[in-house]
């Protein structure tokens, strides 16, 4: 009989995976997959707040997938800066910081609605199923939050750091500013 | 299991963007924590182990904390205008003791691990979906700090004294 797979990308269910130790750099995959179950629970919940957050989940949904293509790749090359590994070819590094720059307005965009919409949602229906719509609301600030004030300038700082061999401070201020 | 429930008041967010970096790590660790008290009650291996790593964790963040959200608050846009460079050999003190403490901090998250392995274990035996879903959180947690969160300290920290 063959073993489950490693829990590496989406451990969702007790037996589904078996659990492989620390994660591979797909903890923040994961952090999104817990996330996205945790939602899909709460959709359970009726009436017009069910209705909206099932929209919103869609809009979750593509922001999430947006964020793992032009955030998470940069935050990966993390181990890469100076003092790390050697470094990745610059240009491959250009490419991904224009991405980065290019989706940064519209991923903290994306965090203002999604966040207002579930705080909305949550705070018509914190008593019953409604309960569990208010938990992911909670959930999902905390985890936008951080990624605002910690990940999002670590990707553009990584980014700014491999591409030009500079401290990449000029876009991390940029960055705070809009914030 | 952990049912539907919200968080403590005490941790509720304001709608502006009012939070320096070293609060949401405040707040990112008082959220596990408070996951964990949910199911302090609980019987068993599952409940020693629990309440062991409850005890063990305060201690830890508090540690995590101090450190990371002081470096990282030095990179934030609530950073002071003009930090002093240290001089030249405070620099090798001071970076010699950020890794150190890093160092630290991982070896603590590995003692951390059989725990969480346990809990995953009791979970799965039990169909505890909540408790599974409370181990994987802790592991993921860690996990972050280890990949993003450790490494940009250590590279911020050289990088202001440098």
């Amino acid at each position: 009989m063959m073993a489950p797979p490693a829990c590496g990308s989406l451990p969702a269910h007790p037996g589904e995976c078996r659990f492989a130790g620390p994660l591979s750099p797909d903890s923040l995959m994961m952090a999104h997959n817990i996330l996205e179950r945790e939602l899909s629970q709460a959709l359970y919940t009726g009436g017009l707040a069910g209705v909206v957050a099932k929209n919103t989940a869609r809009a979750l949904n593509v922001h999430f997938r947006e964020e793992e293509q032009t955030v998470f790749p940069l935050i990966s090359l993390i181990p890469w800066l100076p003092g790390g590994r050697a470094l990745p070819e610059a240009e491959d590094v250009q490419i991904l910081n224009y991405r980065l720059a290019a989706a940064m307005p519209g991923l903290l965009e994306d965090h203002r609605i999604v966040t207002e919409t579930f705080m909305d949602i949550a705070e018509a229906s914190r008593t019953g199923d409604g309960g569990r719509l208010a938990r992911f609301s909670d959930l999902l600030r905390l985890h936008m939050r951080t990624e605002e004030q910690i990940h999002f300038p670590a990707a553009i700082l990584t980014g700014e750091t491999l591409e030009a061999g500079l401290e990449g401070h000029r876009s991390l201020r940029l960055y705070f500013r809009r914030l | 299991m952990i049912g539907a429930r919200t968080m403590a008041p005490d941790i509720a967010f304001e709608s502006s963007m009012d939070l320096a970096i070293p609060q949401n790590m405040g707040i990112a660790h008082r959220a596990v924590l408070y996951d964990m008290w949910e199911v302090l009650g609980m019987g068993g291996t599952g409940g020693k182990t629990v309440r062991g790593l409850v005890e063990r964790l305060t201690a830890h963040f508090h540690r995590e904390e101090e450190l990371i959200g002081s470096i990282f608050s030095l990179a934030g846009p609530d950073a002071p205008e003009n930090i002093p460079s240290p001089e030249e050999e405070d620099i090798a003190v001071i970076t010699a003791y950020l890794a150190a403490e890093l160092r630290d901090l991982r070896e603590e998250h590995d003692e951390f691990r059989p725990d969480i392995r346990a809990l995953l274990e009791i979970a799965e035996a039990s169909y505890d979906q909540g408790l599974y879903d409370l181990a994987l959180r802790l592991e993921v947690h860690l996990s972050i700090e280890e990949q993003i969160h450790f490494p940009a300290v250590m590279y911020i920290g050289r990088r202001l004294v440098a």
